[in-house]
């Protein structure tokens, strides 16, 4: 009996080792590529920050560790916060519009306000900025809502309110979290100086501001014919204010913030959208993260800021003929011109711009996207790669004309001749990102595999004119296995010289399909990299669930 | 090893939304503070106490105060205390004082409104003391450097000044003042004092010590881009003036007129300048037989004038300069130059000619920022006298 019981005992102990054994391999064995929910469309961010503090970012050490020190991982890698079909999910960064859905001009016009800007009535100045890069005013308007008041210099009148109101329509179409910026008309008999309200003196001390400093920091602003001021009026974003976020790592105290900043595809991607706007002031200092309540959980909401240093504005001056260029300090035409007396001209300092005081320094035809660049190096923008600027392009392409032209005109610029040309400046600008980054893999999109197996899709380099069709469209087929990731090959590669071909019979009877699909276009080499396709069976018919332009370990795309 | 499964981070999710979830829940237990590295603490503790500001603007009024006297004094440290006037916004007072490794000392007191009437209006008046132990003289006119010699200026001057600024391209003002000097014997070891080596006919002003009303007016056309570091526009200053000996004799009242004119033509987005400076001065004796105190006459050589020669080589009634340089921008927080500069002195106008000029060549570092040069560095060759190097704070004209 005790031997029965001792033999029972050592079985039940080798059923339990056992089963624990195969539960330790279920539980540690890898993830199926693709979960039910893929691709999925919102990231689900719903840890409450709630011991996040408030922080600051050195801005003279921005410079000095993203010029001298390549903060961040550049391990070459897909972005990956990206879903399973390449696209970005919506979340506290980043809310899909552009190439979403097509924007119509008034959405564009509109862009991210939510009224008409300050309320009639009296403004109470609550304090004023001498310092920093431009002068200023915050203010209370008669319904208690805080604006921030900036202005135009006065060598250039509606230059640095134009950039803008332009920019905040055009980034908040592409997706960002922007403010809410309107043009506003200040007259100074409208306005009245809070009892509270303080400036920092000219030893830097912070004392009561006074009617003479409202007219001192006016005379550093364009004074119309009138005796009034244009001006633009920023509302304080929605939320707590938290600081700046960076180009890499992660915020520590973010529970939600768990993808490295440099790997985030809209981060990566915002470098050919400052391309396109010349945002070369894209960096930590203009950006800004506020702490807010979404389903009634603390969030940190992240927002790009401060569109003043855009286009062919400098904030201060026109915008120079280095911003896009160079970066602040580069070592090799540094030294040539230093070694060479200065005959060594960089090639940009002989591109001529229009003389349109309201808009500074801007043109299109010496624009390259490849070699545009910010005021300084950051981990996301040197880690974008093909796919990440393809996804960009995308979007700058999906912005129409009728869109462009309404953002210029939510600038009211008064020159009918400066807004059109800005107008058709942004339009070619807009078109060459099309070229060079709409190119740079297949850019094959819109992906459907029907029931009978007819393959489609469209070449969007094609569509938009960036490029002739190629000689040949290439597809291998395959049965994807989604928990050992592995594909079988089937059938022998198609060929095809539109963007339709057929799957073959045996391979529609896999739960998942692959195809990897290339092109031949001797213009455009990039085009011979696959792109990898995958469907997944399902009772409505195969649905896309994977898209995967580039190796996951392809190089990010030099600036040139 | 149950409880090792048990205990694992690893569990099975069911969807893409839990897989991000779990990530994120695992995170909120290993959340940390941000902590800044010791570089970037430092930049932000400069930053959010305002170090350089109060460096500049003192911390609850007190400041350090680097300089303020002749080249060649030698490295000066003080301390200053500015405060706003009680009960004004716009007025403050100023006392600073100074010394230097080589002996120098200065005391300054200043009371000044620099932007009354929305800033048309500048007002300063100011009591100075100073002691400059080991001034050089090499004599009066085309000296040869074998006659250096040192001497030693004291002075107490009190001043009172009033500006207008009406356009950002105009100023004009007036100053009236009046100066105590004394000249006593040198202090550099390496030269003899100015009295072992000169008279007081060959060094005006070394017998009597003079005391002098002074007067002087200005207009200042100044439409350079930036004043700290210009790159583009020009400058036409005009200054005319004089000292009143108190003395019965009036021997040392002079006039004194100087202009100085420059332009600067920029290419290439202004990253690239060529700049001309032609500046003048002269002293007149307004009585007869009257003359002008050897340190209050103009001088030629040193870091804005004439860069291949030292500070103060020489003086006389009349000095003019010629200045050309062409600067280049390396990057954008450095600019190269190339100058020539070549000048002359004389006892009159008529005396200054082309073919007596001293002049030198030499390059030149420029560290700046949009708005001002804060570091220079020149190196003057081709005078008679060996190579010159000059490291200063702010652009050369």
């Amino acid at each position: 009996m005790m031997r029965a019981i001792g033999l029972r005992t050592r079985w039940l102990t080798t059923v339990l080792a056992l089963a624990a054994l195969g539960l330790a391999v279920a539980a540690q064995s890898p993830l199926p590529t693709y979960f039910p929910d893929d691709p999925i469309t919102v990231d689900p961010e719903r840890q409450p920050a709630t011991d996040v503090k408030p922080w600051d970012i050195s801005d003279p050490w921005d410079f000095l560790e993203n010029t001298f020190l390549s903060p961040g991982d550049r391990t070459p890698r897909r972005a990956v916060n990206v879903n399973t079909i390449d696209e970005v999910p919506d979340s506290s960064w980043f809310t899909n519009r552009a190439g979403a859905r097509r924007l119509t001009a008034d959405e564009v016009r509109r862009g991210p306000d939510t009224g008409n800007g300050p309320a009639p009535g009296p403004w109470t100045v609550v304090s004023g900025k001498s310092d920093g890069i431009t002068p200023g005013f915050t203010i209370r308007d008669t319904a208690g809502v805080t604006w921030f008041i900036k202005f135009d210099p006065p060598s250039n009148p509606e230059m640095a309110t134009g950039a803008e109101m332009v920019s905040t329509k055009l980034f908040w179409a592409l997706g960002y979290h922007v403010p809410e910026n309107h043009l506003a008309v200040l007259r100074q008999d409208n306005l009245r100086i809070a009892d509270t309200a303080s400036i920092r003196d000219f030893r830097g001390q912070r004392r009561r501001l006074t009617e003479s400093d409202v007219r001192q920091l006016l005379g550093r602003a364009v004074r119309r014919d009138d005796g009034s001021y244009r001006v633009i009026a920023s509302r304080a974003v929605e939320g707590r204010p938290l600081g700046p976020f960076r180009y890499y790592g992660t915020r520590p105290d973010d529970p939600n913030d768990i993808h490295p900043h440099e790997h985030r595809r809209e981060l990566r991607g915002l470098r050919a959208f400052s391309a396109w706007l010349n945002h070369d002031d894209s960096r930590s200092i203009n950006s800004l993260d506020t702490l807010v309540t979404r389903d009634g959980r603390p969030i940190v909401w992240h927002h790009l800021i401060d569109f003043g240093s855009t286009l062919g504005s400098g904030s201060l001056y026109a915008q120079k003929a280095r911003a896009g260029n160079e970066y602040l300090w580069e070592g090799r035409p540094t030294l040539l011109t230093a070694l060479t007396l200065g005959l060594y001209v960089r090639p940009w300092l002989r591109v001529e711009y229009p003389p349109f005081p309201s808009l500074g320094n801007i043109e299109s035809s010496y624009f390259q996207p490849d070699q545009w660049r910010p005021e300084y190096p950051n981990a996301a923008f040197s880690n974008a790669r093909a796919d990440d600027l393809f996804w960009a392009a995308r979007k700058v392409m999906d912005i129409s004309d009728e869109a462009i032209a309404a953002a210029v005109e939510s600038a009211q610029y008064s020159d009918p001749d400066a807004a059109a040309y800005l107008t058709d400046v942004i339009r070619a600008r807009r078109d060459k990102i099309g070229l060079a980054w709409l190119t740079a893999v297949v850019p094959a999109v819109d992906f459907a595999l029907t029931p009978a197996g007819a393959f489609t899709f469209r070449n969007i380099a094609v569509d938009t004119r960036r490029a002739p069709a190629p000689e040949a469209y290439h597809a291998q087929w395959a049965r994807f296995d989604n928990l050992t990731g592995l594909a079988t090959p089937v059938g022998t590669p198609q060929r095809g010289t539109t963007p339709a071909l057929t799957a073959p019979a045996e391979v529609l009877n896999a739960d998942f399909v692959q195809v990897e699909l290339s092109a031949t276009a001797p213009d455009f080499p990039a085009w011979a990299t696959a792109t990898t396709v995958r469907f997944r069976r399902t009772p409505a018919g195969w649905i896309l669930v994977g898209v995967l332009r580039l190796p996951d370990s392809a190089p990010p795309r030099p600036f040139r | 090893m149950l409880l090792l499964v048990a205990a694992g981070p690893a569990v099975a999710q069911d969807t893409r939304a839990e897989w991000l979830e779990q990530q994120r829940a695992e995170r909120a237990q290993a959340l940390a503070a941000y902590r800044p590295n010791i570089a970037e603490r430092t930049l932000l503790y400069v930053e959010d106490k305002r170090i350089l500001e109060q460096l500049s603007a003192g911390w609850h009024g007190l400041y350090p105060r680097v300089g303020g006297f002749t080249t060649g004094s030698g490295f000066a440290m003080g301390a200053g205390y500015r405060r706003a006037v009680p009960g004004t916004t716009q007025m403050e007072v100023d006392a600073s004082a100074a010394f230097s490794t080589r002996g120098y000392k200065g005391v300054d007191l200043r009371l000044r409104a620099p932007a009354l009437l929305d800033g048309l209006l500048h007002l300063d008046s100011t009591a100075r003391w100073w002691d400059y132990t080991q001034e050089d003289f090499f004599g009066i006119g085309d000296s040869s450097r074998v006659n250096r010699s040192s001497y030693r200026y004291e002075a107490l001057a009190f001043n009172v000044s009033a500006s207008l600024r009406p356009r950002r391209w105009l100023t004009a003002g007036v100053d009236l003042g009046h100066l105590r000097p004394t000249i006593r014997t040198g202090t550099d070891p390496r030269f003899p004092s100015i009295e072992q080596r000169f008279t007081d006919g060959e060094a005006p002003g070394l017998a009597r010590q003079a005391r002098l009303l002074t007067a002087r007016s200005f207009v200042d056309f100044d439409y350079r881009d930036e004043r700290a570091n210009p790159r583009a526009g020009g400058r036409l200053l005009i200054e005319f003036g004089g000292a009143r000996d108190q003395h019965a004799s009036r021997e040392f009242s002079h006039r004194r007129t100087d202009i100085s004119l420059q332009h600067i033509l920029p290419i290439f987005d202004k990253k690239r300048a060529f700049v001309v400076r032609v500046a003048a001065a002269h002293v007149d004796p307004v009585t007869a037989g009257g003359r002008v105190p050897f340190f209050l006459a103009p001088t030629l050589g040193g870091s804005t004038t004439l860069r291949s020669y030292r500070e103060l080589r020489f003086r006389d009634a009349s000095y003019v300069v010629v200045n050309g340089e062409y600067r280049w921008e390396a990057f954008s927080a450095l600019d190269l130059a190339v100058f020539w500069d070549g000048g002359d002195v004389g006892t009159r106008l008529e005396d200054l000619r082309l073919k007596d000029f001293r002049s030198g060549w030499g390059v030149g570092l420029r560290f700046n920022t949009n708005r001002a040069v804060f570091l220079r560095t020149d190196v003057g060759f081709g005078g008679t006298e060996g190579p010159r190097l000059f490291v200063k704070f702010g652009p050369a004209f």
